[in-house]
């Protein structure tokens, strides 16, 4: 069923791909790297698939309805990037199998998207809803990704 | 919502947090030295100034500090607006609050009446500073969200705990005026303890538990019930003295104990399942709230001293400084990360530079920390019954503060190298 408004429907698929993220994880604690990356793979591809959602049609939107181009979402935009280059990270250290280095990258990554969401969840999505009229037809879109 | 008004570009600079954070360790210290120094004389009424002085080094050097600092980071990301004039005022604020809390244990040690009018002095300006700028936030119009329900009773407490404070100061200060403080004094710990302490934790867990450890989220209406009978109830017990006063601690506890049960059925159904010694941490604070209504309810079995020492030491020591101690090996080691990677994403050279959050501080140096305080809190509570092992509590109590001192502050130190070799790299022209 599609979500009435674009909070709870962004706000599910952080929850989805943390449930991707702590299966990654945890296989990786377990040191069964060989589901571990498949799982990590996964939760990589979600997590971009929602960044490329907010980015090309999302922020776009909301830009566009409020005229709001230099502020939150630039802000968003480069925290997304910091969240891209700990993931690069995480990437590598996956490759080379580095236990300690995969987990202490993956506890900082945690911290840093759950700050990013309440950011989204708290402020951003809230904005969207409020100067958003196209709602059901914006997350129609997203889907499509 | 006006959304003209929010930002997400409110990040505080990082020693704006970070001052708070820094100093609650060293006021630590300074309680486990004085409790080193007095023995186990500390033990024998809670009357002793010591354990005066000791009490409030802990509640408002340790944890007040550390909700500040917690306070000043957070609500910009909760609610996309600075505290007002935090820039500015932080640092005044948190000095007042120093000085405040150094000159009240002056005071209680030496008993002079010009530390106490000083602590009065230092304390009324901090403390007004801080919940004044608070205060327009906390009434302005936000979304209906579970925190700002839970700070704005939080806020409510804490001005209750501290304004019976402030006037028992006043008394201290000013024994011309005849205030008859002691009458207070039960008030100010009920709600400085079974309120304020037990809202923190509340206010702290259905934030972080979710976000961090991937759980099922806090239910909003029941956490917002229970805060609110919690508010309910501790008004009830201030005004109302009759015979079934009982009933209200029945109240008081069911509570307190449904909180916890759930709290932990939370966390063990949580996704993020990888050994991290923050949620140990978070287990020990609730384990100890539970604790706490037990005592409360063998209290009668117990001399009156020996059950008001082990209830504080229980609630103070056990609920909030443990989850707090649990924080502070994560929050200043991510803002650490976060800023230097913003320092360093225009400078492709420099990304390689930042640490992460477990190079800040290692998982290793967790441990130790979490094994120091278990150590530290075991001791207290046993020398309260045999108060032969105070010198002894008071050596791991030392300990366990001295390394979160030094946790920290090596945690400032590489942001100052990294900080340096970051800004050593060319800049990109085009900043993202």
């Amino acid at each position: 069923m599609l979500s009435s408004s674009i909070n709870a429907f962004m706000a599910a698929h952080h929850k989805e791909c943390d449930d991707l993220f702590a299966q990654a994880e945890k296989s990786v604690a377990d040191g069964n790297w060989d589901s571990a990356l498949q799982q990590w793979r996964e939760f990589t591809d979600e997590l971009e698939n929602h960044f490329c959602r907010e980015e090309q049609i999302l922020f776009p939107e909301f830009e566009q309805a409020t005229g709001m181009s230099g502020g939150p979402t630039r802000m968003m935009r480069m925290e997304h990037e910091q969240i891209r280059a700990l993931v690069n990270e995480i990437n590598k250290a996956g490759d080379s199998k580095d236990m300690d280095q995969f987990l202490a990258l993956t506890e900082t990554l945690m911290i840093t998207m759950q700050q990013h969401n309440m950011k989204e969840e708290q402020i951003l999505y809230p904005m969207t809803d409020q100067s958003l009229t196209n709602v059901a037809d914006i997350i129609e879109r997203m889907l499509q990704i | 919502m006006n959304i003209r008004g929010l930002s997400l570009e409110t990040i505080p600079p990082i020693f704006i947090p970070l001052r708070f954070f820094l100093s609650a360790p060293l006021f630590g210290i300074l309680a486990s030295v004085l409790m080193l120094y007095s023995g186990a004389d500390i033990w024998v009424t809670r009357w002793n100034v010591i354990n005066l002085a000791l009490t409030h080094l802990l509640t408002i050097g340790f944890i007040l500090m550390v909700m500040f600092g917690a306070l000043y980071q957070f609500i910009p990301v909760m609610t996309g607006q600075l505290i007002p004039g935090s820039k500015k005022l932080a640092p005044s604020i948190h000095i007042m609050i120093s000085l405040g809390v150094l000159t009240l244990t002056a005071g209680f040690l030496s008993h002079s009446r010009i530390f106490f009018i000083l602590a009065l002095f230092f304390l009324s300006i901090g403390l007004s500073l801080f919940a004044g700028s608070l205060l327009p936030l906390l009434i302005a119009r936000l979304q209906n969200q579970l925190i700002v329900f839970l700070l704005r009773i939080l806020y409510l407490v804490l001005m209750v705990t501290l304004g019976i404070g402030l006037y028992m100061l006043l008394a201290y200060s000013a024994p011309s005026l005849e205030i008859a403080f002691r009458n207070y004094t039960d008030f100010h710990a009920l709600w400085g303890l079974a309120g304020w302490i037990v809202l923190i934790i509340m206010a702290i867990s259905s934030q972080v538990i979710p976000m961090f450890y991937v759980t099922p989220e806090f239910s909003r209406n029941y956490l917002k019930m229970l805060s609110l009978a919690i508010l309910i109830t501790l008004i009830s017990l201030s005004l109302y003295q009759g015979e079934y006063i009982k009933t209200l601690d029945v109240l008081l506890s069911l509570e307190l104990f449904i909180f916890v049960v759930y709290t932990l059925r939370l966390i063990e159904q949580r996704k993020r399942k990888i050994a991290d010694v923050t949620i140990y941490f978070f287990r020990l604070s609730l384990v100890s709230l539970l604790f706490s209504i037990i005592i409360w309810w063998l209290g009668k079995y117990l001399s009156q001293q020996t059950f008001y020492f082990l209830i504080a030491s229980v609630l103070i020591y056990g609920l909030a400084v443990s989850a707090i101690t649990g924080m502070l090996h994560k929050i200043p080691a991510f803002l650490i990360f976060l800023h230097l990677q913003k320092l360093s994403l225009s400078r492709p050279d420099a990304l390689s530079l930042v640490p992460n959050m477990k190079q800040v501080i290692s998982s290793q140096n967790s441990w130790i920390q979490f094994m120091l305080f278990l150590l530290s809190y075991a001791f207290i509570l046993v020398s309260v019954f045999f108060p032969q092992l105070t010198v002894l509590s008071a050596f791991f109590m030392l300990l366990n503060f001295s390394w979160l001192a030094y946790c920290l502050f090596q945690a400032i130190r590489l942001y100052h190298k990294t900080r340096h070799e970051i800004l050593a790299c060319p800049r990109l022209k085009m900043s993202i």
